[in-house]
């Protein structure tokens, strides 16, 4: 009797992680919004979330049932039969070396092409690598943008036709940007949760960021990277327009830039 | 390593004793309160006491901030006029609203609100001044903590928890304000949650988090904000408040707020004014009550005194008039100090101090408006390292920050001068000429704005203000634009990387 409750007691806390895994959706402490990634990148992020999801959880199983049969078998063993042990057992070692050591290398393979096309320059999509928007530099605690001018490409240095503006980030939508990431302080992260996003900024460097909103919309982006007291502050947004309508946007936003307080008026 | 599992319990339950009480600790409540001006504290002792009393009871405390309706401040409350006064049933009143009553709570009447009648200032003042008169307590005594009782929108009948008493002032046409304040309630929470770890409670720029800002954080008790749109002689607009809330000021550590929504916004900006004129209130009766009553006055009068009688006869002789002056003209000082406040914060509210150009800006490489033979961009920087604008002798030959006024002693405000070299506030923090190469522009980066830092001058620091006296609005757009030009000087154009 005994032993049946200390193996309830083990076996109670790997099924009660699976049934708190399963109702994460339902609790609303998964993705945000309605789970799907807001951009095309984001869906194949997704598909290996879940696939490693679903790879840790026939593992963990797997582990958990082989952990009880152990408990079980080991506690129930009489008193007078010998002990056996496993250590130095060649073909049981063996099998734990490679099943976990074939599954990274599965993964560390089928994500590859991913992981270059968000985070290496060359494998960027093309369009990303001519569709250079915006100089992002995060500092405490804030989100300082500069943009060319309409028709201007953006250049390295300030230019004078240059626009600025302060956390709200304006993109075109359905079209894959990139934007230059760069620290004025402190290590930020930027990160745009609901579609997928998160790179950090490092002090020094030029970091080129691309992503694609499907939809015009607003989209949460905040800093994640605890940066000072006044982290929290960094919360911004994302504003994809339809296309044409970025234009005008930008067009309006030069007008303001080199508002005279006088031609406006009249 | 324990000897009974017992003893293990007991140590055990140590850090858990710990993080209780830690948690205990940190979850006690924390009254916060303002802090005086120094000028206060420097009053004769009975009289500091005065000011102190006077400034609570007229501005309240934080959790419970509140000031007087002349005061162009958007305190909040809902606004209705008295419509009928009964004579029999003291503890009624029939009201008509002035602002619709809405969905939101704080604009809904109900049970327990403070009522306040706006009595015009100046007869209220000749009322309780006649009561004072004759050794009466003032008739308005009787209306604090009025709450309203019920509330019957049918027939517009407010009940109350006191009978009004008899003062001539409440008739039908007057206004009252029924939950005054809750704007500001509702803007002090906000600005202790986003800006009091830098500027204070107080807005005195002396937060928890100041000591390591430099610049340091606006202290907004002198009621003088760097960055306005409005004339030199004005205070600031509270649109140039919401302006620099929303986008934040760069090259300081003012970030943008643009993440809150626009209501919350407006709550701090009201809130902001508030402390400003909290602290500006504050010096101006310090002054006033600091000429006859500053502990500086008696020490002076005693100086050259050795007898002790004749010491205890000076200062019985200085107690005696102060208690008559805060019986008598404190009380008008106060009032008319605070008239003559609202009435000049008032003017900057409006759109008429706003400061625009009477032209348009020129071409930065077009003929310059103010001497046609020049080009904008040459006239500009004639005039900067020219002796008319003197621009060269703060910011420098080339723009750095780095003028020789930046090597020379400054005088202080009283006429002395600083110990070490360099320019100087209002406040006397240390300031740097703006290094006009970084393009980094803190009261915003539009010709507009860089138009106004050199018309209007920028308040609280050496930048003097040049228009309608030293240039021409059509000199300053030249300057504008040969200053805007400076950070591109060495043209560097290469693709983002």
């Amino acid at each position: 009797m005994k032993r049946l409750c200390w193996l309830l007691f083990f076996l109670a806390w790997p099924i009660l992680a699976l049934i708190i895994s399963a109702l994460t959706p339902a609790l609303n402490w998964g993705f945000p919004g309605d789970g799907a990634s807001d951009s095309p990148l984001g869906d194949e992020i997704d598909h290996l979330y879940y696939l490693i999801l679903v790879l840790t959880v026939i593992v963990f199983i797997g582990t958990q049932v082989g952990l009880i049969y152990v408990l079980w078998t080991a506690s129930g063993r009489p008193k007078d039969q010998p002990v056996w042990y496993s250590h130095g057992n060649h073909k049981l070692e063996i099998i734990w070396t490679v099943i976990p050591g074939a599954i990274l290398l599965f993964l560390a393979f089928y994500q590859m092409r991913v992981w270059a096309e968000f985070r290496i320059e060359s494998s960027f999509p093309q369009q990303a690598r001519t569709n250079i928007i915006a100089e992002v530099t995060a500092r405490q605690f804030e989100w300082r943008l500069r943009y060319p001018a309409p028709g201007k490409k953006l250049e390295k240095h300030a230019q004078p036709g240059d626009m600025y503006s302060v956390n709200d980030l304006h993109v075109p939508a359905g079209v894959p940007v990139t934007i230059y990431l760069k620290s004025q302080d402190v290590q930020h992260s930027f990160f745009l949760p609901s579609l997928r996003i998160k790179q950090d900024a490092v002090p020094g460097l030029s970091i080129p960021v691309w992503f694609e909103a499907k939809e015009p919309g607003e989209y949460p982006l905040v800093c994640a990277e605890l940066c000072g007291w006044g982290h929290y502050k960094m919360g911004a947004k994302l504003i994809a327009h339809p296309p044409e309508e970025y234009e005008k946007y930008m067009k309006q936003l030069h007008k303001d830039q080199y508002d005279d307080g006088f031609s406006k008026n009249r | 390593m324990y000897h009974s599992i017992k003893e293990f319990r007991v140590w055990a339950a140590l850090p858990l004793c710990l993080v209780c009480a830690s948690f205990c600790a940190g979850c006690a409540k924390v009254e916060s309160r303002f802090v005086y001006d120094e000028a206060t504290d420097k009053l004769l002792p009975e009289a500091s006491l005065a000011v102190k009393a006077s400034l609570q009871s007229t501005f309240g405390t934080p959790a419970d901030p509140q000031i007087p309706g002349y005061f162009p401040v958007d305190r909040g409350g809902i606004v209705a006029e008295v419509e009928e006064v009964s004579t029999k049933d003291r503890m009624q009143l029939r009201i008509k609203l002035e602002t619709p009553a809405d969905e939101n709570e704080q604009t809904q009447i109900t049970a327990g609100q403070l009522i306040e009648f706006l009595f015009d200032p100046e007869d209220a003042f000749d009322i309780a001044a006649d009561a004072l008169e004759v050794k009466l307590p003032s008739p308005f005594d009787a209306l604090s903590g009025l709450k309203v009782v019920s509330y019957d929108s049918e027939n517009g009948l407010l009940k109350f928890d006191k009978p009004l008493p008899e003062i001539e002032l409440i008739e039908s046409g007057l206004q009252i304000v029924i939950n005054p304040n809750y704007k500001l309630q509702q803007g002090s929470a906000l600005y202790s949650k986003h800006c009091l770890h830098c500027h204070g409670v107080s807005g005195d720029g002396n937060g928890p988090t100041a000591i390591y800002m430099t610049p340091r954080p606006r202290d907004y008790r002198r009621g003088v904000f760097k960055f306005t749109s409005t004339g030199p002689q004005n205070k600031v607009s509270t649109a140039d408040l919401k302006h620099l809330v929303i986008e934040g000021i760069p090259g300081t550590y003012m970030a943008s707020f643009k993440m809150l929504p626009d209501e919350e916004v407006d709550l701090l900006v009201e809130y902001v004014k508030y402390l400003a004129l909290r602290g500006v209130t504050e010096r101006v009766i310090d002054i006033e009550v600091g000429i006859d009553f500053a502990q500086t006055v008696l020490e002076d009068e005693l100086e050259d005194v050795e007898d002790a009688d004749k010491r205890l006869e000076i200062m019985n002789e200085i107690r005696e008039e102060l208690a008559e002056f805060l019986e008598s003209d404190y009380l008008e000082i106060d009032l008319f100090g605070m008239l003559d406040l609202a009435d000049a914060w008032d003017e900057s509210v409006g759109e008429g101090v706003l400061q625009s150009p009477s032209i348009a800006r020129t071409d930065p490489d077009g003929p310059s408006a103010a001497d046609p033979t020049k080009t904008s961009l040459e006239n500009g920087r004639l005039l900067y390292l020219g002796n008319t604008a003197q621009c060269a002798s703060c910011h420098g030959d080339a723009g750095k920050g780095d003028g020789f006024q930046t090597r020379q002693l400054q005088k202080k405000p009283d006429g002395s001068e600083y110990d070490l070299p360099g320019l100087y506030d209002s406040w006397s923090n240390p300031l740097k000429p703006r290094d006009l190469t970084r393009n980094i522009y803190r009261g915003g980066r539009r010709p507009i704005d860089v138009f106004r830092r050199i018309y209007c001058g920028i308040k609280g620091t050496p930048m003097p203000v040049y228009g309608g006296k030293g240039l021409s609005d059509e000199q300053i757009w030249d300057i504008v634009n040969y200053v805007m030009a400076i950070p591109f000087d060495e043209q560097k154009t290469e693709p983002a990387k």
